[in-house]
């Protein structure tokens, strides 16, 4: 069982006196106990003391029962004196699960719209560019120098496309021409993975490693913190390597701005707030086990919205490696709509507290989530760092 | 199953009064005060809630054995919504267990009859902070370290630091006459009550007032606190708050011996030095304790003391307690050490390494017995009251297993101190049986504290761990004991058997 290779990480996690139990976001909203970070490995620990495969399996079907009720966004790691990584402790539980086709519905259903459509929201992966404006398929239409790449990432195609239409407009002001993978860019497959999926996971990372090998760039831009995570540590776990330069959006954007390629003048007379993404801050720095640790990711992001002249960069109390989850990651959404909903709740309301006027982030599955939840919030707009960069050229 | 004859767990009912209800009519009467969310009798959730941190009901889990549980979990969020549960419960002669945090090991939150487990988690509201008369009102529901943040974001402290900081509520504090880190100077959860909301059984409300102290009748608070959900659930509470202090500062000293520590200490809070913290360990703890977080070997007694407050005065409460510590022949190691030791403070509590696993599987594979008896008493007898439960425990357990025991002195008043002690059992045959081994622990210890005009818990409350004891403690006050539970809970719904109480 994949638990078998993490038997000692559970074990201490089961056996901690709670101590990460409140800062649980899931927790918090839940209330049940047996949404408790301790009691989920608990369940895990049972099933490696099962006897038999027969023992293994009834232990497993309790397990399943609580090892979703988790958004794996590493606080309790952050918050843990040892950093313990419970996430991967749950993902390691749900590959179990999925195996022994023990996992929920939902995510089953995620995996079937995935494998028929390339993506796990189930739209058509024939319309993944149709929502972007005309303008914006033009430009990237003639790029014809491909050493850079454009991952665009799922969520940003179907729901956040003026996501791309930022990034194009920046890319065009500094000169550089970005190629996007068209109908060969599938879903990076990092969602499936955490659900168990990691057949599926696997596919999708075999797909897309050789569609972006067949392209030869020499770097890949990628706004999603979740490929872009997918790309610098999950691929090499599963066994794939992405030779070419993988970077986030707001590296690539700070690198632009301070070599002069592109100048925000345009004053933005606004206080703005940043939100740091579970999986560009805690999850990619040595916080979390580094079996999955990338780079450090706080600054770049700051820096690049403090290159915008107009703005007051406030923060907000949970932030950097104790940053607040949004709630909108894949699988939460659809199993748990309504803790997912209270969750997104938390980072609008305290970005209101700093009296920022702006919610900046660096994610579109976080800008979806803030967006949906944030209605009735007083007037806080959200942004991506991108548009906001856009914004100010 | 908790009527095995070996088992630690205090059976308080002779025949538990049965239900007639069934479980439909009473989970649709729940949702119909709570709501469809707030009821659950989800398999998953109902074995969380008896696990929780008790050793008991973990240990038999371990086992594949089969654990009590709720019937029912509810979750309200008002306290007219626990009144009605408490009276349909009544009505129908349902047993009810109050839940907070979950973090008490003294198993008195295990729905050991079923029923219905209520969950106030939900009830987490800070309702008031009234800053001109330093009181802040919460819902019982409330977690300490949530507490104690909305109040340091206003520039104020609960002055209540458990070691279950992250995973407890006030009203399980309250349950259990808890104490923090710096019960010392802040005093226990009960010095810090100035006002109570409680739903009596019946499903009546009682209120008392806010004030700082009164003539109007016995203290009911008192009443309440410390009563584990036997005389009903508390609601609310009205606590004292503190101005964050200006200075916090900490010392660590290493005296000769427990005995010159336990004297310094004793003179440093006849004094008058306001110490929010005094803590010692004994010779054994403290030679384990600097191995292990400074790497080197040493004999004595080791304490950290702490002051707080306006600086000038926090100068002079250590200078005078140096003074104190130095007569009793103590080595000043000097703030540094103090500071680390503060900033560790929950850092011990994490299980570290593969020999915290080893150690926990050995407890729960029955091989390893552990446990803790925390136990106050005069300084006349504090010292002897350790020294011979010490040697009785040693005396009756080593020759056959790994035996060891320890402990600090960590909560201190003008009149006495309190010890909380651990003991091991390693190297135990298979064929133990472990529960009838814990009876036998806390039947040779236990007893000690009794004679040396001690009680038999400082700050864990009593839960069903104890229970048995609470009787050798003063027949005359348990009897007071039972008779208000009669009155309060004629039906002996309210976590029947916890305490010992509910046999009538």
């Amino acid at each position: 069982m994949h638990i078998d290779d993490i038997q000692l990480e559970i074990e201490i996690c089961g056996f901690c006196p709670l101590m990460c139990k409140d800062m649980c976001c899931f927790h918090q909203h839940a209330k049940s106990e047996d949404s408790a970070p301790h009691m989920r490995n608990l369940s895990l620990w049972k099933v490696l003391e099962g006897k038999d495969p027969s023992e293994k399996k009834a232990f497993l079907k309790q397990a399943a029962e609580v090892i979703y009720l988790c958004t794996l966004c590493g606080q309790c790691t952050a918050w843990c004196g040892r950093s313990r990584d419970i996430p991967t402790n749950m993902m390691g539980g749900r590959a179990d699960v999925v195996e022994h086709e023990l996992a929920p519905d939902k995510v089953y259903e995620i995996d079937s719209k995935t494998e028929a459509e390339h993506n796990p929201y189930g739209e058509s992966h024939d319309k993944r560019l149709s929502k972007l404006d005309e303008s914006t398929k033009n430009i990237l239409k003639q790029a014809k120098d491909n050493r850079t790449g454009l991952w665009i990432g799922c969520t940003t195609a179907y729901h956040q496309p003026e996501i791309v239409q930022a990034m194009v407009k920046i890319f065009k002001t500094a000169a550089v021409d970005v190629q996007i993978l068209n109908d060969d860019e599938w879903c990076c497959g990092l969602p499936l993975y955490k659900l168990g999926l990691r057949k599926r996971a696997s596919e999708l990372a075999e797909h897309n490693t050789q569609a972006l090998e067949k392209k030869e760039f020499e770097t890949i831009i990628v706004d999603c913190p979740e490929c872009y995570r997918a790309f610098k540590d999950f691929y090499p776990a599963m066994g794939y390597t992405i030779r070419a330069n993988v970077v986030h959006s707001s590296e690539y954007i700070l690198d632009l701005a301070s070599n002069g390629k592109i100048e925000p003048k345009n004053k933005i007379a606004k206080t703005l707030t940043y939100h740091d993404p579970c999986e560009l801050a805690r999850h990619s720095t040595p916080i979390v086990r580094t079996e999955y640790t990338t780079s450090d990711m706080y600054e770049s992001p700051r820096e690049v919205l403090n290159k915008i002249p107009g703005i007051t960069l406030k923060e907000m109390r949970w932030t950097r490696d104790k940053t607040y989850c949004c709630g909108g990651g894949i699988g939460v959404r659809e199993l748990y709509p309504e803790f997912s909903l209270d969750i997104g709740k938390k980072v609008p309301s305290e970005a209101l507290k700093v009296g920022a006027e702006t919610l900046a982030v660096a994610c579109p599955a976080c800008k979806r989530q803030f967006s949906r939840v944030g209605e009735g919030e007083g007037n806080l707009e959200i942004y991506s760092i991108a548009e906001l960069v856009a914004q100010s050229l | 199953m908790l009527h095995d004859k070996y088992s630690f767990v205090y059976i308080g009912l002779k025949d538990a009064k049965m239900s007639i209800i069934s479980n439909e009519i009473l989970f649709s009467e729940l949702r119909s005060i709570c709501g469809e969310a707030n009821v659950t009798d989800h398999e998953s959730d109902k074995i969380a809630h008896s696990l929780n941190r008790n050793w008991y009901t973990r240990t038999l889990w371990a086992q594949n054995k089969s654990i009590p549980v709720a019937d029912v979990i509810v979750y309200p969020e008002t306290t007219q919504q626990v009144s009605e549960i408490l009276r349909l419960a009544n009505l129908e002669k349902v047993p009810v267990t109050p839940f907070g945090g979950g973090s008490s090991g003294m198993g008195g939150n295990i729905a050991e009859h079923g029923g219905i487990i209520v969950d106030l988690k939900k009830m987490n509201k800070l309702l008031n902070v009234n800053e001109h008369s330093l009181m802040a009102s919460v819902q019982a529901g409330i977690g300490c370290w949530g507490y104690e943040d909305e109040l340091n974001k206003i520039g104020y402290t609960s002055g209540h630091v458990p070691a279950s900081f992250f995973c407890s509520t006030i009203g399980g504090f309250l349950a259990l006459r808890s104490a923090g880190r710096l019960s010392t100077g802040y005093g226990k959860i009960e010095n810090m009550a100035l006002a109570l909301e409680v739903v009596l059984p019946n499903g009546e409300v009682m209120r008392t007032r806010p004030v700082p102290a009164h003539a109007a009748g016995p203290d009911l608070n008192q009443l309440f606190i410390g009563s584990e959900g036997a005389y009903g659930i508390i609601s609310e509470a009205t606590l004292k708050i503190h101005p964050y202090p200006e200075e916090r500062r900490f010392r660590a000293m290493l005296f000769p011996n427990l005995h010159a520590g336990l004297e310094a200490l004793r003179k440093i809070l006849r004094s008058g030095v306001h110490l929010i913290i005094g803590r010692l360990y004994d010779e054994r703890e403290t030679a384990t304790l600097f191995k292990r977080t400074w790497g080197v070997e040493r004999e004595g007694a080791y304490a950290v003391v702490g002051f707080d407050g306006n600086r000038d005065m926090v100068d002079v409460e250590e200078k005078m307690s140096l003074k104190v510590c130095r007569e009793e022949g103590g080595e000043d190691l000097g703030r540094e050490k103090g500071d680390q030791w503060w900033e560790n403070r929950f850092g011990d509590y994490y299980p570290a390494d593969k020999r915290d696993v080893e150690r926990y599987q050995a407890l729960l594979g029955g091989r390893h017995a552990g446990g803790t008896m925390d136990v106050s008493a005069p300084y006349n007898q504090i010292e002897s009251l350790y020294g011979e439960a010490r040697e009785a425990f040693l005396n009756r357990f080593s020759e056959k297993y790994t035996a060891d025991i320890y402990a600090h002195f960590s909560h201190w008043y003008k009149h006495g101190t309190m010890f909380y002690c651990r003991w091991h059992l390693r190297d135990i045959p298979e064929d133990e049986n472990l529960l009838a081994l814990y009876n036998d622990v806390w039947s040779t210890i236990i007893p000690i504290a009794v004679a040396h005009e001690g009680v038999i818990e400082h700050h864990h409350g009593i839960g069903r761990l104890l229970g048995r004891f609470l009787k050798l403690q003063d027949r005359g006050s348990f009897t007071v004991l039972k008779e208000i539970k009669k009155a309060l809970d004629p039906n002996n719904i309210m976590n029947p058997g916890v305490m010992g109480l509910g046999d009538y």
